[in-house]
């Protein structure tokens, strides 16, 4: 039998994570080998090779990152998100109030449905 | 209307899924304030205006991994704050998810745009050049922080409480610093 997916909150910002680290990836190749000239163009040069190493390295990390995700993805299921029961109510003994669903009021003991 | 909810804010039916309308909401306003980010340096600049006493050279770097950040991260969701606390729509986490990644988008590419018609100067090929690289480079990391916003977005909106909105807001905004620090330092 095959095990069920493991549930994470995660899995919700994967997909849109992974495309956009693709498309960063194709960008920091773009920095390294286009930003020397914008730079030269606008009259403030910068160290070329700095700047393809970096574009370099950027884009295996960003593409890394990006396979990550997509692997978490296909490894997890959404888990769901459920609001916390705050519902209070008083104890009709004693006064005290008490969480909506109690029925024993943890103050006096008393039974609190009925 | 599919998907609202009640007055107290709590989703009185189930989950729908955005419609197009929705999307081309949050596209918009992202660039409306990628638009009014692009030119707002000098509305938030003065924040910053105690790192000149120490250091003048310190000031922009400043300016771009801290206090841009701090503004245009809450600012660039403004659409999703719009869809779930005015219009009240109940979506599930994913969805909330890609409508910040295309908030994002929207206002990287504004802000994109903005840039590259301020280098218009030193020539069309510089100014294409520019936005063609920042295109894929930064378009895709507003939607990034983006992204992480939506989804805290959607975990407010499923359990109610809007603390859980920080973890990914400040997430995104210490993303974003550090993107703008390694850009500043290159």
């Amino acid at each position: 039998m095959k095990p069920g997916k493991r549930s994470s909150l995660l899995n919700a910002i994967t997909m849109p994570l992974s495309i956009l680290l693709y498309w960063q990836a194709l960008g920091w190749l773009a920095f390294g080998l286009l930003e020397p000239a914008i730079s030269q163009s606008v009259g403030s040069p910068v160290d070329s090779r700095l700047v393809l190493r970096v574009g370099i390295v950027m884009a295996i990390a960003t593409t890394i990152l990006g396979s990550f995700f997509l692997y978490y993805r296909m490894t997890t299921s959404q888990r769901d998100v459920f609001p916390q029961r705050k519902t209070l109510h008083k104890c009709l003994n004693c006064g005290h109030a008490i969480a909506d669903g109690v029925s024993k009021c943890p103050f006096c003991g008393s039974q609190t449905l009925f | 209307m599919a998907g609202r909810g009640s007055a107290a804010g709590q989703p009185l039916n189930t989950a729908s899924h955005p419609r197009r309308a929705h999307y081309l909401i949050c596209l918009g306003m992202g660039a409306t304030v990628g638009f009014v980010a692009a030119f707002g340096e000098s509305f938030y600049e003065p924040l910053a205006i105690p790192v000149l006493i120490f250091s003048q050279s310190l000031f922009p770097i400043v300016v771009a991994t801290a206090i841009a950040p701090l503004v245009e991260e809450p600012a660039k969701s403004l659409g999703l704050l719009l869809l779930k606390e005015e219009e009240r729509l109940n979506f599930e986490i994913a969805d909330w998810t890609v409508l910040g990644s295309l908030s994002g988008i929207g206002f990287g590419f504004m802000e994109n745009a903005v840039y590259a018609l301020a280098v218009l100067g030193y020539g069309a090929n510089v100014s294409l050049t520019l936005f063609f690289m920042r295109g894929l480079l930064t378009a895709p990391l507003h939607g990034m922080t983006a992204t992480l916003t939506g989804f805290g977005v959607g975990l407010w909106q499923k359990s109610g409480n809007a603390r859980l909105l920080v973890i990914p807001l400040v997430t995104a905004m210490v993303i974003h610093g550090s993107f703008n620090l390694l850009a500043s330092v290159i």
